[in-house]
Formats: C-alpha cells, sequence, structure tokens
C-alpha cells in the first residue's frame, strides 16, 4: 500500500521533470528565435541602427536604403531561414521516427539529387534561369526520388543502413547524370552551380509568399503525422492493434516529408543534414514523445538555420558564404559523431 | 571443383572456374577493344583500323588510332583495372561489398582536391586530386577507427565525408570564373578525353610495380575474408596487413584518378561481379581488374558512341553502377545479409 | 668584307623570315613553338571567340566553337557580313579530337580556349596548334596580340595591322572626343550573382581604353584573381560609378528591376546607368576586331547620354529595358 504512492509519485515527478524540460526546450527556443530576429535584421555588410531598423518594419520608408534594406533583405532572409529551418528538422524528426532510423535525412535520402537533377534539365532543356521557376521541377524530382530510395531501402528487412544505402546509390546516380549535363552545358554549369550551394541569397518576399502554402500543406500534414509516430514506433503491428491506419499514416508522412522537403529546395537550393542532426538534439530534450520531438525539431531547426546563415555572413567567409555550404561543414562531423557514439554495428 | 598441381615441392591450388572465367573475361576485353578501336566521331571502317595499326595507311588514320584511340582504350582499361582491383580489396578487407572506395569518400575528396589546387594555385590540378583524394581516404579510415574498423561504420562515415566534400567541391567551383569552372567541370565526374601515351605509361606502370604485391595480397586475403579470429588462428598479422592493404587500395585508387579523374562506381561494382563469375570464397582481385577495365572501356565506348551530346565516361559508369548497387541492395536484403 | 656581307645578310634574311608576309612562320606561345608552313586552306578554330578573328581578316573558319547564343553558326549579327555564305562545322562543350581530326584542318587557332598542355600536344600532331600567349592565362590575352598572331598565321598581316590601327585610332579619338571621361570612374557589372569586372578583364580594359578607371575598390578586392569581384546586395558602393554598365546575358531586366538598392544608388539617381542589351553584352565580352567596331557604335551614344551631367538624359536602352529611373514633371 504504501509502496504505490511513492512510485506514482516518483513516476509522476519523473513525468513532470520531463515535461518541464520539454517546455523550457520549446521555450527557450522561441525566445532564442525571438532574440535572433533583430540580430539578423541588424547583420549585414551595411550597418543599420536600432532606430532605422525599428522604423523599417513600423514605418515603412521606401525611398530609405536602410529601410530598404532591412525589409527587402534582411527581413525574407530570416524568415526563409526559420521556415527553411523548420521544415527541414520537422522532415528529419518524422522520417527518422517512422523509419526508426536515426541516421534519415532528406539531403541523404535523395531528395536534393532528385531535386537537382530536374533542375539542370529545366536549365539545359527549357533555358529556364530564374530560381523563382524551379519549385515544380523540384518538387517534382525530389518526389521522384524519394519514392525509389524508398522503395530500394524498405525491401527486405530495411534496415536503417539499408535506406542510407539506398539513398546514397540515387543520390550518386542522380548527381552523375547531372555533372554530365553540366559538362555538355556551359550555360547551365553557370546558373546549376550557383543554385546547387543553398542559401537565402536574393529571396524575394514574393517567392517567399508564393511558397508558403506548400509550407502551410507540409506543417499540417506534419501535425496530423506526429500524431501518429507514438504508436507507429513501437512497430507496426503495434500501431495497427492500437487503431492507427499505418498505411495511411505512413503515405502522410511521406507526404509531408516531400512537400516540405521541396518546397525548402525551391526555395533555398539544396540543404543537407539539417534534418538529420536536429532531431538528435531535439530528441535529448523532448525524450520519447514524439509529437514533442517533432515540435522541438522544428523549433530548434529554425534556430539553427538562423544562427548557419548569420555565421556564414560573417567576413571571415567574405561575407557570402552560403547556408548550405554552411550546414554541410557542421553537419558533416556531426553525422560522423552520431556514428561513432552509436557504435555503428547496432544501425 | 579445386585442383592441386604440384611443381617440386611447391604446390598450389586452382580453381577450373576461376581460370575459366578470367580467360573469358580477358577475352571480353579484347573483344571490347575491337569495337573500341572502331567507334569514334572520326569515320572508319576496319580495313582503315587494321590498315592504321599495321603500317600502311593515311597519316590520319595512324594519328586517330595510335594518338587518340589506343591511348584512350588503354588508359581506361588501366583505371579500370586499377579502380576494379582496389574495390575489390577494400570490399573483401571490410567483409562488405558496400565499402568500396568510390562510396565512402575517396573521389569527393580527389574533386575536392583538384578544384582546390586550381582556385588556390591556379595550377597543379593533378596534384590536388591526389593529395585530395589520399587526405579523404586517410580521413574516413581515421574517423572511422574506434578499436578497429567495422564495416558499417566505415561506410557511413564516408558516405558523410564524401555529401560534405561534395558541398566544398560546389563551393569551390563558384569561386571561378565562367570558362574556368566548365574547364575544371571535368573534375567532378572524371572523362577520358584527350588521354595521351603519358597517361598510359603511368597507369601501366604503377599497375606494374603494384603487381606482385596484389598478387600475393589474393591469396592472403582469401583467409582474412574470413572473420578475424580465424585469420589470426591461420597465422595472418591481421593488424599490420590491413594497413598494408589500405595503402595499396588507396595507392591504386590515386593512379586511376590521375589519369581518368573520379570516375564513379566502377571500384564499386567491379568486385562482386567478379566474385559472382569466379565463384565465392574467393577476393578475386585480378578477375575484379579485368572487370574494372571492361566496365570502363564499354562505358567510355558507349560516351564516344553517341553522337549528339558528349557525355562524359563517369555518366555512363554510373549509369552502370548505380543500378548494379541498388540491385545488389535488393538482393542482399532479400537475403537478409545486408549489414 | 666577305664576312660583313655574311652577317649582314643573314640578319637582314632573319628579320624577313620573322616580319615578313610569307611562310613559314613560327609562333612561340605557353606550350612551345609552332610552325606553319603554308598558307592554311582549312582552319579550324577551338577558341571561343577565334572565329571573329578570323572573319576580321577574310578567312572562312571550316569549323568554329561555338560560345553561346542563338545563332546556328554561333557567329554574332556583328560577324554576319565577313561570314557571308559560308557554312562552317560547329563545335561545342567538350572538344572532341576525332571530330577535330576528321575535319583534316591545316591549322587550328585556340588562343581563347582553355586548353591544357595534354591537349595542345594531341591537337598538335593533327594540325599545327596555336596556343595563348605565355603570361596572359586562358583567356586573357589582348585582343591585339591575338589578331596580330592570327594574320601572320595566314598570311594576313598587313590587313591585320589596318585593322589593330583602325580600331586604336578610334579608341584614341573618342578617348580625345570626351575629356570628361579621363579619370572619370565606370565599371561593368552583370547582376543576378551581381559580380563586377576588374580592370584586368577585357571588359575592364575596354573601359580604360575609353579613358576610365576602374574603381581601385574593385581592383585591390582579394577576390580579383578571378577578373571580377562579387558585389554584396547590401552594399554597392564599389559599383556607384561615374559611369555603369549592366551587362545581360540573358533575361536580367527582372534582376534588375527586383534588385534593393539599386534605387538608392547615385548613378541611378543621376541616370548614369547604362544597360547593355544581350547582344551588346556579348560584343563587349568577345571583345574581337568585328564585335569592337559594333560595340564602340552601340555604346559611345549612350554613354555620352549617361555621363553628360544631366540627370533628365535618358539612356535611351535604359529607358528600353523599362528601367530608367523617372522624374517627376
Amino acid at each position: 500500500m504504501t509502496a504505490t504512492p511513492d512510485i506514482l509519485q516518483s513516476k509522476t515527478a519523473m513525468h513532470a521533470s520531463a515535461s518541464d524540460h520539454r517546455k523550457l526546450g520549446l521555450a527557450l527556443s522561441l525566445m532564442a528565435l525571438c532574440l535572433l530576429a533583430p540580430v539578423a535584421l541588424s547583420f549585414g555588410m551595411r550597418s543599420v541602427d536600432w532606430t532605422q531598423i525599428w522604423s523599417a518594419l513600423t514605418a515603412y520608408d521606401p525611398t530609405n536604403p536602410d529601410h530598404v534594406v532591412v525589409q527587402v533583405i534582411r527581413l525574407p532572409r530570416f524568415l526563409s531561414a526559420v521556415l527553411a529551418g523548420a521544415a527541414l528538422a520537422s522532415a528529419g524528426a518524422l522520417m527518422q521516427g517512422m523509419t526508426r532510423n536515426p541516421l534519415a535525412d532528406p539531403g541523404l535520402l535523395g531528395v536534393n539529387a532528385g531535386a537537382s537533377i530536374g533542375v539542370v534539365i529545366c536549365i539545359w532543356i527549357l533555358g529556364v534561369s530564374d530560381p523563382a521557376q524551379f519549385i515544380w521541377i523540384a518538387l517534382g524530382g525530389g518526389l521522384a526520388a524519394s519514392v525509389l530510395v524508398f522503395a530500394l531501402g524498405s525491401a527486405g528487412r530495411g534496415t536503417p543502413a539499408q535506406l542510407i544505402l539506398a539513398g546514397a546509390a540515387v543520390s550518386a546516380l542522380g548527381l552523375a547524370l547531372t555533372r554530365g549535363v553540366l559538362l555538355i552545358s556551359q550555360q547551365t554549369l553557370d546558373v546549376y552551380r550557383f543554385w546547387v550551394l543553398g542559401g537565402f541569397n536574393g529571396i524575394e518576399l514574393d517567392t517567399l509568399a508564393a511558397l508558403l502554402p506548400f509550407f502551410a500543406v507540409g506543417g499540417i500534414a506534419t501535425l496530423f503525422a506526429a500524431t501518429t509516430l507514438n504508436a507507429l514506433s513501437l512497430g507496426n503491428d503495434t500501431a495497427r492493434n492500437l487503431g492507427v491506419r499505418v498505411g495511411l499514416a505512413q503515405i502522410l508522412i511521406g507526404l509531408a516529408v516531400v512537400v516540405l522537403c521541396g518546397a525548402t529546395v525551391s526555395l533555398a537550393g539544396p540543404i543537407t543534414f539539417v534534418g538529420l542532426v536536429v532531431p538528435h538534439l531535439a530528441r535529448k530534450v523532448a525524450g520519447s514523445d514524439m509529437r514533442w520531438q517533432v515540435l522541438l525539431s522544428a523549433a530548434f531547426g529554425a534556430v539553427l538555420m538562423i544562427c548557419a546563415d548569420l555565421t556564414g555572413r560573417l567576413s571571415l567567409f567574405g561575407g557570402n558564404m552560403q547556408a548550405g555550404v554552411m550546414a554541410a561543414f557542421l553537419g558533416g562531423p556531426v553525422l560522423i559523431w552520431i556514428v561513432r557514439k552509436h557504435g555503428g554495428g547496432t544501425l | 571443383m579445386n585442383r592441386v598441381i604440384r611443381i617440386g615441392p611447391v604446390s598450389v591450388q586452382v580453381s577450373p572456374r576461376a581460370g575459366l572465367m578470367t580467360l573469358l573475361i580477358g577475352l571480353g576485353i579484347i573483344f571490347a577493344c575491337a569495337i573500341a578501336l572502331r567507334a569514334g566521331s572520326f569515320p572508319m571502317n576496319t580495313q582503315d583500323v587494321l590498315a592504321a595499326l599495321t603500317g600502311d595507311s593515311d597519316p590520319m588514320h595512324k594519328i586517330v588510332v595510335y594518338d587518340l584511340r589506343l591511348p584512350r582504350i588503354l588508359t581506361a582499361l588501366g583505371a579500370g583495372a586499377a579502380f576494379g582491383i582496389a574495390g575489390a580489396m577494400f570490399q573483401t578487407m571490410l567483409r562488405n561489398p558496400l565499402a568500396s572506395p568510390d562510396i565512402i569518400g575517396f573521389n569527393a575528396g580527389a574533386s575536392c582536391g583538384a578544384l582546390f589546387a586550381m582556385v588556390t594555385f591556379g595550377g597543379f590540378v593533378l596534384l590536388g586530386a591526389l593529395i585530395g583524394g589520399a587526405l579523404a581516404a586517410m580521413l574516413v579510415l581515421v574517423l572511422s577507427w574506434q578499436n578497429g574498423l567495422h564495416p558499417y561504420r566505415l561506410i557511413l562515415i564516408g558516405i558523410g565525408v564524401s555529401l560534405t566534400l561534395s558541398a566544398f567541391a560546389d563551393l569551390l567551383i563558384t569561386r571561378m570564373d565562367a570558362l574556368t569552372a566548365a574547364d575544371m567541370a571535368k573534375w567532378l565526374i572524371g572523362t577520358l578525353n584527350a588521354r595521351s601515351w603519358a597517361d598510359v605509361i603511368r597507369v601501366t606502370v604503377g599497375l606494374g610495380l603494384l603487381l606482385p604485391l596484389i598478387i600475393w595480397l589474393n591469396f592472403v586475403l582469401t583467409r582474412l575474408s574470413l572473420s578475424d579470429e580465424t585469420a589470426t588462428g591461420l597465422g595472418l598479422a591481421v593488424s599490420p596487413l590491413r594497413l598494408t592493404i589500405t595503402a595499396a587500395g588507396v595507392a591504386l585508387v590515386a593512379l586511376a584518378i590521375s589519369v581518368a579523374g573520379p570516375l564513379p562506381f566502377v571500384a564499386f561494382v567491379s568486385g562482386p561481379i567478379a566474385r559472382r563469375l569466379v565463384g565465392h570464397g574467393k577476393p578475386a582481385l585480378l578477375a575484379a581488374g579485368g572487370i574494372g577495365a571492361l566496365v570502363t572501356l564499354l562505358a567510355d565506348t558507349a560516351s564516344r558512341l553517341i553522337p549528339f551530346v558528349s557525355l562524359p565516361t563517369g555518366v555512363f559508369t554510373a549509369i552502370i553502377g548505380a543500378p548494379v548497387l541498388m540491385w545488389l541492395l535488393l538482393v542482399q536484403a532479400r537475403k537478409g545479409n545486408i549489414i | 668584307m666577305s664576312r660583313f656581307a655574311l652577317t649582314v645578310s643573314l640578319f637582314v634574311t632573319s628579320v624577313t623570315t620573322t616580319w615578313a608576309d610569307g611562310f613559314p612562320q613560327h609562333f612561340t606561345h605557353r606550350y612551345g613553338t609552332t610552325i606553319v608552313v603554308d598558307e592554311p586552306q582549312k582552319v579550324v578554330s577551338i577558341s571561343y571567340i577565334g572565329h571573329d578573328f578570323l572573319l576580321a581578316l577574310g578567312v572562312k573558319p571550316y569549323a568554329l566553337r561555338k560560345w553561346y547564343g542563338t545563332d546556328a553558326f554561333g557567329v554574332w549579327p556583328w560577324g554576319h557580313e565577313a561570314l557571308g555564305d559560308a557554312t562552317p562545322i560547329v563545335l561545342q562543350g567538350q572538344l572532341d579530337f576525332e571530330q577535330i581530326a576528321a575535319l583534316r584542318p591545316d591549322l587550328i587557332v585556340g588562343q581563347w580556349s582553355g586548353i591544357s598542355e595534354q591537349d595542345y600536344k594531341i591537337l598538335s600532331r593533327i594540325a599545327p596548334t596555336i596556343a595563348p600567349q605565355v603570361g596572359f592565362g586562358d583567356y586573357g590575352m589582348r585582343w591585339q596580340d591575338m589578331l596580330a598572331t592570327l594574320g601572320r598565321a595566314t598570311d594576313t598581316t598587313a590587313k591585320a595591322q589596318a585593322i589593330i590601327n583602325r580600331i586604336e585610332t578610334r579608341f584614341t579619338t573618342l578617348r580625345a572626343q570626351h575629356p570628361e571621361w579621363q579619370d572619370a570612374s565606370a565599371v561593368m557589372v552583370f547582376p543576378g550573382q551581381t559580380g563586377a569586372y576588374t580592370a584586368r578583364d577585357i571588359r575592364g580594359r575596354f573601359l580604360e581604353d575609353l579613358g576610365f578607371k576602374v574603381p581601385a575598390a574593385i581592383n585591390e578586392h582579394p577576390m580579383a584573381d578571378n577578373f571580377y569581384v562579387l558585389i554584396p546586395d547590401e552594399d554597392l558602393s564599389a559599383i556607384d560609378t561615374d559611369a555603369l554598365i549592366w551587362l545581360d546575358a540573358g533575361g536580367s531586366i527582372p534582376t534588375l528591376q527586383k534588385m534593393p538598392l539599386r534605387p538608392h544608388m547615385t548613378a541611378f539617381k543621376e541616370g548614369r546607368e547604362v544597360y547593355a542589351s544581350p547582344m551588346l553584352s556579348a560584343a563587349l565580352s568577345h571583345s574581337s576586331p568585328l564585335s569592337l567596331d559594333y560595340a564602340l557604335d552601340a555604346l559611345i551614344p549612350l554613354l555620352e547620354a549617361a555621363t553628360d551631367g544631366n540627370p533628365r538624359t535618358v539612356v535611351p536602352s535604359m529607358q528600353k529595358a523599362g528601367i530608367a529611373p523617372a522624374f517627376d514633371g
């Protein structure tokens, strides 16, 4: 009789502290976003003081160059980074949850390679050179590649590493085809080589607005998908027993991932590793509740992306190191660290 | 199945099947050479080719055959063989068909090195490629080392390094003006365009020097491909041996990249195909070399046969190699023994 | 006396061999020496702009290398008259040596082609090949030097010299006619990734031949090894010059319209920008004897309108592109 209340009490305490962690994590990241926003708006080659930043947002004057810099250059950049970071990180969390694979990352699983080959064909054959017009083909290419990777990676036992390898195979093929075309057409190379770095340079509010519906759809799909993830993480059969329609859930997750990643690739080019790295950080704070993992991933992802963008803009890197490259430089080592930590054999 | 041949005090086990397959691969290569000699934008029929080879012929025909086609064909064979042997070495040593040098970062390292040399020094591209490839190899091996070399870890870290270096290569190519970038783009995918006899000599000498080592390793790897305990039990010093194999493998890949650029997938496909033909349980390094040579030559000939667009050889090795990788994944997955 | 006569005659012979028309001619370049034994009948140009030079000399190339553009033969409109009804074979992309060999050329011209030493060795087995001069990089040779070399190679030295004189005189005359351009700052910029060409680039040289000066901020930028420097979105001050020429390789007008800080540049407000249409931009990028005439014809009036000191003077190309500054009243 006396033991039970203790256990109950300690469990409640544990639950409460875990829940506190998550809420704290969320609160902190939102706070970080609020703090980073003014930093992002004030950071750049041109020094703009705070009064100007404030008035740029509240009383915009198009004839004032400082206002233009803040609202037309820096604000879309900040918003894009937030959206891209949140989108990629939550897509990664969804994928890692669904495949139970700590190494899942949309970029590693072929989405970027598919989008790239689509974009290259777009430039080469259709002669398009404005990145804002790559949307549909990037989405299409990404979708095709992801489907292929999932099919290959889930065959048979479908171990985590198998998915990665399938992704590597499809990515390598896509990369080879892409680079082959670049060797034929100088014009294509000239447009592609800047797009492929992935960054938030020169994004306009209009493009952002055009892609907002995609992010919204992806976000909503993510919300619904996340609720099924807790059940799915127990295994497909268990999930079915719990009343989750597994097939539908997987399609929903797939859809969310592809839409989010496709929209991000259209907006900012291919960015890898964010979807891989951030969910691991989120998992530390969120514990095993998948909904919190996804939510915190989104929050942390946004913060990370902004930091990557700001770091890239340091004059140390010549002031214009694209965020995608930054993410690769940061993410590569983190992937290696994750693999080493997990011992390699148990993946 | 295996016969034992006794010559005096020395006895050697040979497998008729291996011998037959190696012979067939050799014949395949000769056949492919014949096709390759006939293929190309310069219109020549078989008679012209034979005339150019044997002596009496139009001087331009001789130039095409001796200065354009032969060097290209022989370089393709040499580079393909080097890639193939290196791939088989790594795959056998790590007991995993997916642990191939081109998948785990060596090619990406070579691309990076070449571009870095161009951006920083405006030259020394070849040297940059060699150093870049070797450094990437070292990096991957060092990072995967954790009380030993675990294959899965190596593969995954290799993919990670490969991606990061790929991003760096993309960055470097934007730091060049448009025309230089177009010239350097071949270092992203590998090409056999404009090969010379200098390349042929380089790859032949390199392979020749390493051949004794390769033959010895062929015998040794059979025992090493069993578990580490068994190998040690059979009298092999496992770690120094692994180091030797790694060094030889890296040298072979560096050699191949120096003449052909970072051709994707050749190192990867050669080993598994060779093993299927020759029979399991043998590392089949020489057969893998033969398959690599054959694949590269066929890919190069394909790239020369397509008239309108001149896609580089690397695209064709990828078109051959990636499906093989995917097929391998499916087959292994069904068997349940992928990783 | 006899020894003196011998020396003199040897000297005269060597001088006339080098400077006179006629063959054989020797060419020293970065990969060695090429000897052209006789007047070439079939000239193959693997230089991206070599065909312009050959056509200017009245030599129709048997094959040429297309750089970019919509023309079927890769010859831009300024070269159409010189091309006449010739139908050269078009090479594109990576060089296919067998294709070149099949053409059986007498001379291969590659002074602006990016060929490596290995490429050169193979090509020189096919036909005498002229590579770029030492010290100018792959794409840095002066057009005067390229033309003079080709003149010697095709036995049209006099014509080459005449063209060089004429165009140089044209530049000098223009320079004298526009003292206001002396030491004024000017720069050619491509929008998008926004890069400005330095004085080392052919486009920068073009401006300096007219008397302008490319700003030190651009020439001394650490990235200037590349012949151009990237200009950040937020700080266009480096290109806010007395004359600012926007180049367009195709489709850049929307980019120019959307550039956030462009309307805030002094150059914009004072109407000192010049928009170079894709054809004019190509002419400037080619910087060949045929394209220079066209470029000067098209650009000078625009520059005059831009630099006349009156902001209200509309630069016609700007207005046509729809990116001219608007003035009320």
